[in-house]
């Protein structure tokens, strides 16, 4: 018996698919378009759990803006599709691909061991609400919302400057 | 033996931060490492939302949010350092700057 329902598991089985090709796709148009997959399924699984302003700010900033933004910059940068079958070099792959499977092993037998097999007892899920989230940014996560504020605000300075195309002496712009 | 949720989810965190990590080490261009970082993060906010969820927590569904803005934040300076450095070498290879290899 459990909790997880067949719309979970496919949810889960695609966004697994996505990701594999975002990493392993030699054309990065694709792999920019398979990430904004990755993210909408990502989202539709936070719907899924009862997360839906969350699962809605995922679709909203993730798929809708940040995917957008790598597309806007692989189209800028005209970058190619790489010519090998698969990009990269393949002693690269390997090692990765071991340390990755030592990782995930790794993480998953301790991580398994501090949740157990419990199934979440099915509650109103009002600590996942827009209000609950704003009464804790405006008591409990204070500093850390107002910081993130700051934060943004650094973003958008440092990305104005280091956008900027240089001047040559001659005034001739780079 | 079936999996509750929290387990799966855990596990499917866990397999989308080492897919994440796996492409990030072994594609040398640019452009998808910063995909693959950005798909590191959305495994860990998987997880952050499955103990959110597990735990029943107002706090964790913040930092939920708080992550997806940092990283919003983060892509966009990569980005354009990434820009800046195509503006200087032409290719967003990540071989080939191994001028401070001692």
């Amino acid at each position: 018996m459990t909790d997880l329902s067949l719309a979970q598991v496919i949810l889960g089985a695609l966004t697994i698919a996505s990701a594999v090709f975002v990493v392993a796709h030699r054309n990065p148009v694709v792999s920019a378009i398979m990430l904004m997959m990755t993210l909408l399924f990502t989202g539709g699984i936070y719907f899924s759990l009862g997360f839906e302003f969350i699962g809605a700010v995922q679709i909203l900033i993730y798929a809708g803006a940040i995917s957008v933004l790598f597309v806007f910059i692989v189209m800028l940068l005209d970058l190619k599709p790489s010519l090998a079958k698969l990009p990269g070099r393949p002693l690269a792959w390997a090692l990765a691909v071991l340390a990755g499977v030592a990782m995930f092993a790794g993480f998953l037998f301790t991580s398994l061991q501090a949740v157990g097999p419990q199934m979440v007892t099915e509650s109103d899920m009002a600590f996942a609400s827009a209000t609950a989230i704003s009464l804790s940014f405006l008591s409990k996560s204070m500093l850390a919302f107002q910081v993130t504020g700051l934060l943004l605000l650094a973003a958008v300075m440092g990305v104005t400057v280091l956008g900027k195309s240089k001047r040559t002496e001659s005034g001739i712009q780079q | 033996m079936i999996p509750s949720s929290t387990e799966f989810h855990l596990a499917l965190s866990l397999i989308l931060f080492c897919l994440g990590a796996i492409g990030f080490i072994a594609r040398g261009s640019g452009i998808i490492a910063l995909m693959c970082l950005e798909l590191m993060l959305n495994g860990v906010n998987l997880s952050l939302v499955t103990f959110a969820r597990y735990h029943q927590s107002a706090e964790a569904s913040a930092l939920i949010l708080f992550v997806v803005l940092v990283a919003a934040a983060e892509a966009a300076v990569a980005l354009s350092i990434l820009v800046s450095l195509f503006r200087k070498v032409g290719n967003v290879s990540l071989d080939n700057l191994r001028s401070l290899k001692g």
